[in-house]
């Protein structure tokens, strides 16, 4: 058969008839899946974790490794991922106990390490083609290194938590996770022996630090730690189970490796279920919740899946003819052969019906239903439903397929998929009593839900059962009696007396044979039984109180803080008795939810009868989110005067209306606030400190620089530096303010304006200074800052610019500034520098440094000497270069002084002048 | 320079801010209660000044002529500076959300 349309065929039977439990598969020939012995133990918890929990979350996790272009060339591996997309997709439209289960999948494929495919999805029949895009992609995808199950599971367990974070966070009930991984190997890690695969998988594992993969014995070395780390006692796979994760590993051929000196097959089988034929991996008597699945034809996975499925829900296998009996309610069948030819059924009253393969088709055989669906142009699915209140479909049924002319086809494959009817079913009356034994029936009810006898079904059926604690989720085998005729079985358990919980699930299950001995799977129903403390009390049916959503201040809705659930309780077999709800215990709630009241209430519980307690819930301020909380019930009991204290779990989701356009708005502001405020904490505290500190506090150095007038633009020659037009010579202070400046020119006219000095607050430097000037009529201003950059470690190779040590310049009066002349000129640089004890002892540094720039301009014309306050005259301190030019600048500065000296400024006031004349300028 | 001095600018004030992301991340966490959102805004506030405090400390050293090198730690200080900015919507959210419920 051709993979694609077996695909197709077992999608279609998946589709198609798991709708009721229970399935049998048959096949002309040969049995598909005839190697296939799944865990039965890991499937049945699968099927109660679904029945119980509603909700499973699978990471379908592919192979990648390139020796899948030898073992499964034709990526069957696809196929099967697919079919098993389709069997999940039975699960989620399957109703358990009659709602159907949320099943989330993400696809994900590893090789040297995890890679998802995509994202989480909800799966649903509009959303299974975006799904089956994300794992068409994998057919090509054989070409990586390694095979590292370690990395594998590892993204594997973390994609679940985080994904059962989120499900948890909406509603907390629990969720089954399982990994389903398909690979075609064992444990391989490759020897990187190119520049390129080390660069894309790395010279070393994550978990093998140290060990280079650039060597064969690195590779097997770091293959043994990754298989340490999974195996070793609470090691990867013993946290997968601790986690109560379903661990089922396909394997599409094992392949050993040359130097693997262990059976992938029994290491695959150890990481999955704990142990092998020859090794363990991690604790063995840990729970069952993995399987291991051998395929030696990977074709025979969609099947594999196919039983799976049918596990989970119920099935049997058969071949054709298959025989029909009271167990089961529908036949799916689905046929391959050539195109023109045709199926013929056969009924066990005699009547034939002829499909055409690749042909829709519908028709009646007496009281059954047949439906045909074309799956290619030679294949087709028919789907027969059986009345099982009419009798003529019992019995045996024949499928033959034939040619275009009339022959039989030899080799073409007919799949015949039995669903049963039986399900188990107990009586509503049931409870648990604390350190009592108690017994509880168990029946059988076919899909109609009229009660079913043994007889009906001409097999042997056959009950099990186990009591699961819903809070811990221990659970516990229970003998179950045998069925008598009518389809009785009796289930007795005596629940603890320090029992906390006042409800346990009963986990049913109903196997056995069906009509001519075909194995019956166990169709398994869960069913929460009340427990009691004592037999005079009333039992609580309700195990979990659903109250109807609350709303406020949603458009277009109500609002709505206020609503009402019930307890539904069973009188006492012994005599009346009360039942209050006196409290609530919140367990969950959104954030910042408002104060979650109940009204107390009593009600009486008369013996036998059955009532309803009304719970009428309050919530102050609701906002979005689910809450979990315990509803006090107390329960007394009037005869003896019993009592007990059962909380009873309830659930309510609220919303809230939020303006999110607002709140969005309003994030920004606050943030915006929250960051300027300190910024302006910090411009305010610049700006006290941008001041001059006295008038005291400025001597005034000048050193003559070259500068270049162009185009009236003055510019250094060494393109930095503040500038300042003529007339140069001397400079004194005019006006002082703390926070102005003014320093007339003792060279200009009268009319001429000082230059002024100003501080500017900078956020993030030193306060800075902006000098202004008007000479000759050319107005300038420069910032005398330098932004600098932020470094680890700052040589300081130049002199500072701020307030403390501000420097002006001031260009020969002589020089020329014509439109588009360029002249070389000479400028002087004029320092003013803050009084401050600490530059007393610097003061020579400061002038070192002014030299400095000087010596850095390449001409020096005159340097002012420092008369640094009062008296105390320094010498200047030579740099560590150009000592002679220092030195011999420094005289020619104080020539120039004495010069500044002789040509006070006529409009400067005695007080200025006399400021200029301490300074020595 | 005869007296070549170095100043370490001091790494206490960004340890105060590490210590403070902690608190701010844990108030962040704790999210029941609005004045911890309102407390967790003020403390990345006054990180934030902290930060910047340390910043400006250190531009004044590298500007002041008495020494001659200034020793900082400039890519912890950003670091810093960006997650204390990004505590800001953490704790803003719950709040504008509270805000803009109808």
């Amino acid at each position: 058969m051709r993979p694609v349309l077996r695909l197709a065929l077992a999608i279609a039977a998946v589709a198609g008839g798991l709708v009721q439990p229970g399935v049998a598969v048959a096949q002309s020939g040969q049995a598909p899946g005839a190697n296939f012995e799944p865990g039965p133990v890991a499937i049945d918890r699968l099927a109660e974790c679904i029945a119980t929990r509603r909700q499973l979350a699978v990471v379908l996790l592919m192979d990648e490794s390139g020796s899948l272009s030898r073992t499964d060339p034709e990526a069957a591996r696809v196929d099967a991922a697919i079919a098993v997309l389709n069997a999940l997709l039975v699960l989620a439209e399957a109703p358990v106990d009659g709602a159907p289960p949320k099943v989330d999948v993400l696809v994900a494929g590893f090789a040297a390490d995890y890679d998802a495919a995509g994202e989480w999805s909800a799966l649903s029949r509009q959303g299974i083609d975006d799904l089956a895009a994300e794992v068409q992609p994998f057919a090509d995808r054989d070409d990586k290194m390694d095979t590292d199950y370690y990395h594998a599971l590892e993204g594997a367990d973390r994609a679940l938590q985080e994904r059962v974070q989120e499900i948890d966070d909406q509603a907390p009930k629990g969720v089954c996770q399982v990994v389903l991984w398909f690979t075609d190997g064992g444990y391989l890690i490759g020897q990187r022996t190119k520049p390129e695969e080390v660069e894309r998988y790395g010279s070393e594992k994550d978990y093998a630090p140290g060990v280079s993969l650039r060597s064969k014995a690195g590779a097997t070395e770091a293959r043994d730690i990754g298989r340490s780390k999974l195996c070793e006692p609470e090691g990867l796979a013993d946290r997968l189970r601790q986690r109560g994760v379903f661990n089922f590993a396909i394997a599409l051929r094992p392949e050993p490796s040359a130097s693997d000196d262990i059976d992938p097959d029994d290491f695959l089988e150890a990481l999955t279920t704990g142990s092998g034929s020859l090794e363990e991996c991690g604790d063995p008597d840990s729970e069952d919740l993995g399987a291991y699945l051998p395929a030696d034809d990977v074709g025979s996975l969609p099947d594999k899946f196919l039983r799976i499925v049918c596990e989970i829900q119920g099935c049997v296998t058969t071949g054709s003819p298959f025989v029909v009996d009271g167990a089961f309610g529908r036949a799916l069948i689905t046929a391959d052969g050539a195109e023109g030819g045709s199926v013929i059924l056969r009924s066990p009253s005699g009547e034939a019906l002829t499909v055409d393969l690749g042909q829709d088709q519908a028709a009646s055989i007496g009281s059954t239903e047949a439906v045909a669906s074309a799956l290619g142009e030679s294949g087709s699915l028919i789907t027969l439903d059986f009345d099982m209140r009419e009798d003529d479909h019992l019995g045996t049924w024949d499928v033959e397929l034939v040619g275009p002319g009339s022959g039989e086809l030899g080799g073409t494959r007919t799949a015949v998929y039995l669903y049963s009817g039986i399900a188990p079913t107990i009586q509503d009356d049931a409870y648990f009593e604390l350190g009592v034994p108690r017994s509880i029936d168990v029946s059988l009810v076919d899909e109609y839900a009229d009660p079913l006898s043994p007889l009906e079904v001409e097999g042997q059926l056959e009950v099990s059962s186990a009591v699961i604690d819903p809070a811990t989720g221990e659970r516990l085998e229970l003998e179950a009696g045998p069925l008598t005729d009518d389809g009785t079985a009796t289930v007795t358990y005596t629940a603890p007396v320090d029992l906390e919980v006042r409800n346990l699930r009963v986990a049913v299950r109903v196997g056995g044979t069906a009509g001519g001995g075909l194995p019956l799977s166990p169709t398994v129903r869960t069913f929460a039984i009340p427990v009691v403390k004592d037999s005079t009390i009333p039992r609580v049916l309700t195990d979990l109180v659903t109250f109807p959503p609350l709303r406020q201040g949603q458009e277009g809705q109500a609002d709505r803080t206020e609503s009402t659930g019930a307890i539904e309780l069973l009188g006492s077999d012994v005599g009346d008795a009360t039942a209050c709800i006196t409290g609530v215990d919140v367990r969950d709630r959104p954030p910042r939810l408002g104060t979650v009241s109940v009204e107390e209430r009593c009600i009486e519980v008369p013996r036998g009868e059955r009532v309803s307690l009304p719970v009428a819930l309050s919530i102050a301020e609701l906002k979005t989110g689910a809450v979990a909380m315990d509803l006090a019930l107390r329960l007394e009991a009037e005869q003896g005067g019993a009592t007990d204290e059962v909380p009873v779990p309830g659930a309510v989701e609220t919303f809230r209306g939020v303006d999110v356009p607002v709140a969005i708005l309003l994030v920004i502001l606050i943030v915006a606030s929250s960051v300027l405020l300190p910024l302006l904490i910090l411009w305010c505290w610049n700006w006290h400190a941008a001041r001059f500190r006295s008038n005291d506090l400025f001597f005034v150095r000048r050193l003559g620089l070259p500068v270049r007038v162009s185009d009236g633009s003055v510019l250094p020659a060494d393109e930095e530096g503040p500038l300042l037009l003529p007339p140069g010579g001397g400079a004194y202070l005019e006006q002082y303010s703390p926070r102005r400046v003014e320093i007339g020119l003792s060279s200009a006219d009268a009319s001429t304006p000082p230059v002024v000095v100003t501080p500017l607050v900078h956020l993030f430097a030193l306060p800075q200074a902006v000098a202004s000037w008007n000479l000759g009529g050319v107005v300038g201003e420069h910032g005398l800052a330098r932004r600098r950059r932020l470094t680890k470690e700052r040589p300081r190779g130049i002199i500072s610019h701020s307030l403390f040590d501000t420097w002006l310049f001031a260009i020969d009066s002589a020089s020329p500034s014509q439109d588009g002349e360029v002249v070389d000129a000479v400028g002087d640089l004029v320092l003013l520098v803050d009084d401050h004890p600490a530059w007393e002892d610097r003061a020579g540094e400061l002038l070192g440094d002014a030299s400095a720039i000087a010596r850095q301009s390449s001409v020096v014309k005159a340097v002012d000497r420092l008369h640094a306050l009062g008296d105390q005259r320094e010498e200047v301190t030579p740099r560590e270069e150009g000592d002679d030019e220092v030195s011999n600048a420094t005289a020619a500065a104080n020539q120039a002084v004495d010069e500044a000296k002789e040509r006070p400024p006529e409009d400067a006031s005695p007080q200025q002048r006399t400021n200029v004349d301490d300074y020595d300028v | 320079m005869s007296d070549v001095s170095t100043i370490r600018i001091p790494v206490w004030p960004l340890i105060a801010v590490t210590v403070g992301l902690a608190v701010s991340a844990w108030l962040a966490a704790s999210n029941d209660d609005l004045r911890l959102s309102w407390a967790g805004l003020l403390l990345s506030m006054v990180l934030f000044g902290l930060v910047l405090a340390h910043r400006r400390m250190a531009v004044v050293a590298m500007d002041d002529p008495r020494f001659e090198r200034v020793r900082v730690v400039p890519w912890l200080m950003i670091v810093l500076l960006v997650v204390v900015l990004l505590q800001f919507p953490l704790h803003a959210w719950p709040i504008a959300w509270e805000l803009a419920e109808r």
